[in-house]
């Protein structure tokens, strides 16, 4: 039978880019697992693979000294087409590995065992493989225990997805946008990338839910969420940092630029007008930095914006405003 | 020593530390499917011949890092007090 989303490669690599988990450094919960497959099937390798448009790239791996490969090296790449897991008793003897530089050359790869990372909606964006250095018949049994690893791996995954996202507001966590703020740090560090975010807070918030209650309140959180989701970019990051507090992260965006945005941003929120008995309407203040050599880390510019944001709310509140040293 | 391990996924027992956690609703589809691959790790292992203190062992390790991740997860649920 014709398995579409084997063949659907789009559709496979919007499923991996949800999770948000390529680039980001190692996680206990995976480390456990590899160190786990290697013990109990006795491998000298083993690495959770997450197959990229090019490369694949190692959430977890243990016996590898290699972060990533390109794809067109890949065992796993080959694993993802198949419901099945992979099993290749002696590379030297599979024509389309027997020239394969991880074959010939370090890490020496001889057999091999993946099982795909198979997610709930059926893409498979990975495979957990056990590799060994010499030939190797993989019993039933151990094929049957990497399946199983691989569906903890995937159970993994879908948590810190769900633990990434604020279920009411549809926007990141605190957690997650913070994560992303140390990842926009790190390539400004490494390449001058710089970008900039902004932070924002409904003002009078407090009113709202004082005076229509907290349900009210929350269809305000809602409908805030649901605004900003449609006018932030797909390279940005939108996130709840708590309460009524917002915040935006826009890579390989200069302070002008991410101006122009908050204000488009609070031009937006302040048309919105959540249905009740009366109707409720809001503004929000922002505050908006950039990555500088002044404001080098995460948590100056997070410091930063947070500045701003207090001028905004000083100055009369439903404006943006920069902090200037 | 040789350990009895429940096979039941909905059994508490498979994974005690989970037990005490209050999940919300929203995570209940994904903590149920975690308990049932979790049984089904248990059953291939025990077939596969590995010594029930090496299937603890296991099973114990992934559900330490599981639990850390459903707590993580249930803050992000949690909705934060809005500002007085």
């Amino acid at each position: 039978m014709f398995d579409f989303k084997l063949q659907d490669e789009f559709g496979r690599l919007a499923a991996l880019r949800r999770y948000e988990v390529l680039d980001t450094p190692p996680d206990a919960p995976f480390e456990k697992i590899t160190a786990l497959v290697k013990t109990v099937l006795n491998v000298p390798m083993c690495a959770v693979s997450l197959v990229d448009k090019d490369r694949q790239w190692f959430k977890s791996c243990v016996g590898l000294d290699v972060r990533e490969t390109s794809r067109n090296v890949s065992f796993c790449a080959h694993t993802i087409g198949s419901r099945s897991p992979m099993v290749i008793e002696d590379a030297w003897l599979d024509a389309r590995f027997a020239g394969n530089p991880l074959v010939r050359g370090e890490p020496f790869i001889r057999s091999y065992l993946g099982a795909p990372l198979e997610t709930p909606d059926g893409y498979n964006i990975g495979a957990l493989c056990a590799l060994d250095t010499k030939p190797r018949i993989f019993a039933e049994s151990h094929i049957n225990i990497l399946k199983s690893f691989a569906s903890l791996v995937v159970d993994e995954l879908e948590l810190q997805s769900l633990a990434r996202t604020d279920q009411l507001t549809g926007a990141a966590s605190r957690r997650a946008f913070v994560d992303d703020v140390q990842r926009a740090a790190t390539r400004f560090a490494r390449h001058g990338l710089a970008s900039a975010l902004f932070i924002f807070d409904l003002d009078h918030f407090k009113r709202v839910n004082d005076t229509y209650g907290h349900i009210a309140g929350d269809q305000v959180l809602r409908a805030v969420g649901q605004c900003c989701a449609e006018l932030t970019r797909s390279t940005d990051t939108f996130g709840r940092l708590g309460g009524e507090e917002f915040a935006v992260l826009q890579p390989d965006t200069d302070l002008e630029g991410a101006l122009q945005t908050a204000n488009r941003f609070r031009e937006a929120l302040a048309e919105i007008v959540v249905q009740h008995d009366p109707p409720i309407g809001i503004t929000a203040s922002f505050g908006v930095a950039t990555f500088s050599g002044l404001c080098p880390t995460g948590e100056a510019v997070i410091a930063e914006a947070d500045r701003g944001l207090y001028l905004a709310k000083q100055g009369g509140r439903n404006r943006c405003c920069v902090w200037t040293r | 020593m040789s350990h009895t391990l429940a096979l039941d996924p909905n059994s508490e027992s498979l994974a005690p530390g989970l037990a005490n956690i209050d999940v919300p609703p929203e995570l209940l589809p994904s903590v149920s499917r975690h308990r049932a691959n979790l049984a089904r790790l248990v059953e291939v292992l025990k077939t596969a011949g590995v010594e029930d203190t090496q299937i603890e062992a296991s099973v114990n390790g992934v559900v330490a890092s599981y639990r850390d991740e459903l707590l993580q997860a249930i803050k992000a649920l949690m909705k934060s007090p809005p500002d007085v």
